[in-house]
């Protein structure tokens, strides 16, 4: 029926009589970017990416004299040691350093790979419908009632410990969410008139999945990935943390703080330091993917 | 008075018996079929070459279905599609791209019609690089030909949609059906979700782009001025069936069906003026999961229509009527 | 429609504009108008021109906090709306005026049975128990005439019709035995033998109670039929008004002279329709002057420098264009 839509139409572009209220260049936009999550974001990347550099020791270096350093502020400490030494004397802030790069290989290996099959299963789920979204959706649901932590042992467990095992067991955990919210999405999509158009003019069925509806859940599917990567980093810390994770002496947050646990009293910078690296770092990249939804969100009602 | 241009011996379009049921299904683990929804039962039309015929009806009478079965959305249940003779449904290969190519689309919402994500010459190139070997730079030709055709400037190519208003976008919606040079374009309720100053403007377009090219239309729309305006022939539906199809000036001027009479009724004239003489129908639009078997019952409100239908009018009462009704031919 | 009837509702200057990032959009923009007890006004205009706006202006339910009632009063009833506070207008709002919409499938809450929404709607209104509100729930359903409402009440929205469930919004809406009702598009999306039902009905409401209505809308054929005055609206302003068969037969303002032109008839075939070249202008970035200027085939230098005022052009019936011979007004 015919629907008469009386819009204000606060829109984009820059056709001049186009709208009713055509929006002009905003400056004010750069204001409202999450600076801080951006900062903590790009350090960290900096940080992973020029450890070899940055670093004062290396993080495997052991010096027995050196051993449980309280971090330089405290007395007892030096500035050799910014943040201390454990156990077996390795410099603190250097194994942090060094683990940056962990936690960032990790999360962009089982994001990319759980997020690309997720994307891949939601929209061929979502597009087909009829009996393979049913199949598909099934082992969907069957997936996500998996308890997290003790798959992910298992599979540890039965393929030995490494960064590979990681990357699996989180890809494994992760793809089921992205399949399902991928595919809320394309059904949406799939309603528009522009895809039955597409279907008039004569693309295949392939044509359409590439063209006309991944582009146009790609939003979602992003947001979805920043909001992801803090639950990546804690499953790999935690993980790490149960001995199931990177073996050492490669440093890995989760594995510093589960070394750090039973010097919680004494040595308090062994187990809280790496903590507070984990929790700034998840906090950053939800902030950032709470900022990037919203500011998809608005545009996306536009169009 | 509108006339049709010249009819060749075939017509462009005919469709024979058209059925479409859509199952009714129960529970979650295992479906059950309950009912049947008889979305177009039994339809039979032409369209000649530069004519339009326009499709009217309310709600769940069918009119959309029967669009998508001519655009190959949907397969029939029964009957059949013919383009130049040709089973639309049956066509495979090089036969179905030549068939997209000839037949086209424009919908109702100028808003979900284009895709955000590409670029104007983009979805109007659509059709020519899925079904033509034509090169980068044929295309951009023609998606210039067609802008020119609808009216836009040249550099509405390189933008994207949200960048336009609702009566741009219908036209770029055009152009991209124009673009591999159709000769039927299926029209369904192109204007009515447009402001009305600018229905004028895109009906005139519409009209003028026939004139000028060898296209048909099937019109499918509730309005009804907006048919008469355009459509050389008209076919009202009702509940899956067509109950009076003629040409439009006959239709119009003289309608027989007592279900055309009452929806001529409803459309209220833009004159504060005219004679009242409502045929109220009384309660629902039935649905076509479940047609009233046997009656549909009109109440004339007040002095009736003397209809040929002969004594099956009474001054006040309700009037019974089968609901396998005699189309207007049978009338005649 | 009796000129001796009281004035019920009365927007004086009404002046609503929207803030937001990229300019002041003026959505209304000096409006005013008078409403008679059992009379129907009719609001036309085309998306943009601000009518919606200024039926929720009238209701105080502007979009915050962008909208704001920037100048102008509301009288209903003689008490100016625009200084209430906003519990004083939850006492107001559906009691003493009332609003239905256009999209029946948002109007109604999904998830509740209409029985529990009419109940709802009738407890803020009356002091009774749970049973009597019941019972009343069914007789406003028998008011709208819907069939068998003891069972309806039981039925949730996803179960009716467009239809029924716009005679549902507008049984809840007439509840409280509002003075005025504003009708916002209400059957533009239903079918053309629903809206003849719905539009009949309206109408006998309105004689029974002496509702005073607000009809907004873009078809012309729905103000032939339903209103005694019409106004018609243009980029905030009104720029034509008068009683509904004076205004169609001569349309004194270039912008309704256009566009009723440009709407086809289903009554005579016709060759060519006219239409109207240009878009309406961004409401945030008006030219000075008469806003229909860029567009109107009568222009002259003096409507694109000054904007013309409101001038009377017969009975009760006024348009704001340079062009008019201001007539002696007669009432």
């Amino acid at each position: 029926m015919a629907r008469v839509e009386e819009r204000i139409d606060v829109g984009f572009g820059s056709s001049p009589s186009a709208d009713v209220l055509a929006r002009p260049r905003s400056r004010g936009d750069l204001a409202r970017l999450p600076w801080a999550s951006l900062f903590i974001i790009t350090l960290l990347i900096l940080v992973a990416v020029l450890a070899p550099l940055i670093a004062p020791h290396s993080p495997t270096e052991q010096s027995l004299p050196d051993k449980l350093r309280p971090p330089a502020w405290q007395e007892g400490g030096s500035t050799k040691h910014l943040l201390g030494t454990d156990v077996l004397g390795r410099d603190v802030l250097s194994r942090i350093i060094y683990g940056a790069r962990v936690s960032l290989i990790v999360a962009a290996a089982a994001l990319l790979a759980g997020g690309g099959v997720g994307l891949m299963v939601g929209i061929v789920s979502g597009y087909l419908g009829g009996r393979v979204d049913s199949f598909l959706m099934r082992v969907v649901d069957a997936t996500l009632t998996f308890p997290t932590i003790l798959i992910a042992l298992l599979l540890a467990v039965s393929m030995g410990q490494g960064l590979q095992t990681i990357a699996i067991a989180i890809t494994v955990l992760i793809w089921a969410r992205f399949a399902r919210v991928v595919r809320g999405d394309v059904l949406a999509v799939k309603t528009r008139d522009f895809v039955a158009l597409a279907r008039v003019h004569g693309c295949s069925h392939l044509r359409i999945m590439a063209i006309h509806i991944v582009p146009n859940v790609l939003n979602t599917f992003m947001v979805l990935l920043t909001l992801h990567i803090g639950f990546v980093i804690i499953v790999e810390a935690s993980l790490s943390f149960l001995g199931a994770g990177i073996p050492p002496p490669t440093p890995s947050w989760g594995q510093m703080v589960a070394d750090g646990r039973s010097h919680i009293a004494s040595a308090w910078w062994l187990a809280v330091v790496p903590g507070a690296a984990i929790m700034l770092v998840v906090l950053a990249f939800n902030l950032f993917g709470d900022w990037l939804r919203d500011w998809l969100d608005p545009r996306l009602r536009q169009v | 008075m509108l006339e049709s241009g010249a009819i060749a011996a075939e017509p462009l379009i005919r469709v024979e018996n058209l059925t479409k049921h859509f199952p009714v299904t129960r529970g979650l683990l295992i479906a059950r079929t309950t009912g049947q929804v008889k979305a177009v039962d039994g339809i039979s039309f032409t369209i000649g070459r530069q004519e339009t015929l326009g499709l009217v009806g309310e709600s769940g009478c069918g009119k959309t279905t029967t669009s998508r079965l001519l655009l190959r959305l949907e397969r029939p249940t029964a009957g059949r599609v013919l383009l130049d003779g040709q089973d639309v449904h049956a066509l495979t290969g090089a036969d179905l791209s030549k068939y997209h190519t000839r037949v086209q689309a424009v919908f109702q919402d100028p808003w979900s019609s284009l895709n955000p994500r590409l670029r104007v010459r983009d979805t109007i190139a659509e059709a020519l690089v899925v079904n033509r070997r034509v090169s980068k730079a044929g295309r951009l030709e023609r998606v210039e030909e067609v802008l020119h055709q609808v009216g836009l400037p040249l550099a509405a190519a390189s933008r994207y949609p949200h960048e336009f208003s609702g009566g741009q976008r219908q036209r770029i919606a055009l152009a991209s059906a124009l673009a591999s040079d159709p000769e039927l374009i299926v029209l369904d309720e192109p204007v009515s979700a447009l402001d009305v100053s600018i229905r004028a403007q895109i009906m005139n377009l519409l009209k003028d782009l026939q004139a000028r090219q060898q296209l048909s239309y099937l019109l499918v729309a509730h309005n009804l001025a907006t048919v008469r305006y355009i459509a050389h022939r008209t076919a009202v539906m009702y509940l899956g069936r067509i109950v009076e199809h003629a040409d439009t000036e006959s239709l119009y001027r003289n309608p027989l069906h007592p279900y055309t009479k009452a929806l001529f009724a409803a459309a209220l004239p833009a004159d504060p003026d005219a004679p009242r003489d409502d045929m109220i129908l009384s309660g629902e639009v039935p649905s076509p999961i479940d047609p009233p078997s046997g009656t549909a019952s009109i109440r004339a409100a007040r002095s009736p229509q003397r209809v040929a239908l002969g004594n099956l009018f009474a001054a006040s009462s309700p009037i019974a009527l089968p609901i396998a009704v005699p189309t207007s031919d049978e009338l005649r | 429609m009796n000129a001796a009837a009281p004035v019920v509702l009365e927007v004086k200057d009404l002046h609503a504009y929207l803030y937001t990032r990229w300019g002041v959009v003026r959505a209304v923009d000096g409006v005013s108008f008078a409403l008679r007890q059992g009379e129907t006004l009719g609001l036309v205009g085309e998306s943009g021109c601000g009518k919606t706006m200024t039926g929720l202006a009238v209701l105080r339910l502007l979009p915050e906090p962008a909208g704001r009632i920037v100048r102008g009063q509301v009288l209903l009833q003689g008490e100016d709306l625009v200084t209430k506070s906003e519990s004083e207008m939850r006492r107001v709002r559906g009691r003493r005026i009332s609003m239905i919409l256009q999209d029946p499938q948002t109007s109604l809450n999904p998830v509740f049975t209409i029985g529990d929404q009419l109940v709802e709607a009738l407890r803020m209104l009356y002091a009774d128990a749970a049973p009597a509100l019941s019972h009343r729930a069914e007789e406003a359903l028998r008011s709208v005439k819907v069939a068998a409402p003891e069972q309806r009440m039981r039925a949730y929205p996803h179960q009716m019709s467009g239809g029924m469930k716009q005679r549902v919004v507008g049984a809840i809406a007439v509840a409280g035995e509002p003075r005025v009702l504003i009708a916002d598009e209400p059957t533009t999306a239903l079918d053309v033998t629903i809206q003849l039902q719905y539009l009949t009905l309206l109408k006998e409401i309105q004689a029974r109670t002496r509702l005073a209505m607000l009809f907004i809308t873009h078809d012309f054929g729905i103000v032939a039929r339903m209103c005694d005055r019409v106004a018609v609206m243009y980029a905030g302003r009104i720029v034509e008004s008068g009683p509904t068969r004076a205004l169609f037969r001569a349309p004194r303002h270039p912008y309704t002279e256009a566009l009723m032109a440009s709407v086809p008839r289903m009554e005579a075939s016709v060759e060519r329709l006219p239409s109207i070249e240009g878009q309406p202008p961004l409401l945030h970035d008006l030219p000075v002057g008469c806003r229909f200027a860029p567009r109107c085939r009568y222009v002259d230098d003096r409507c694109r420098r000054e904007y013309p005022p409101t001038l009377p052009v017969g009975p009760a019936h006024e348009a704001a264009c340079w062009r008019v011979e201001p007539s002696p007004p007669s009432r």
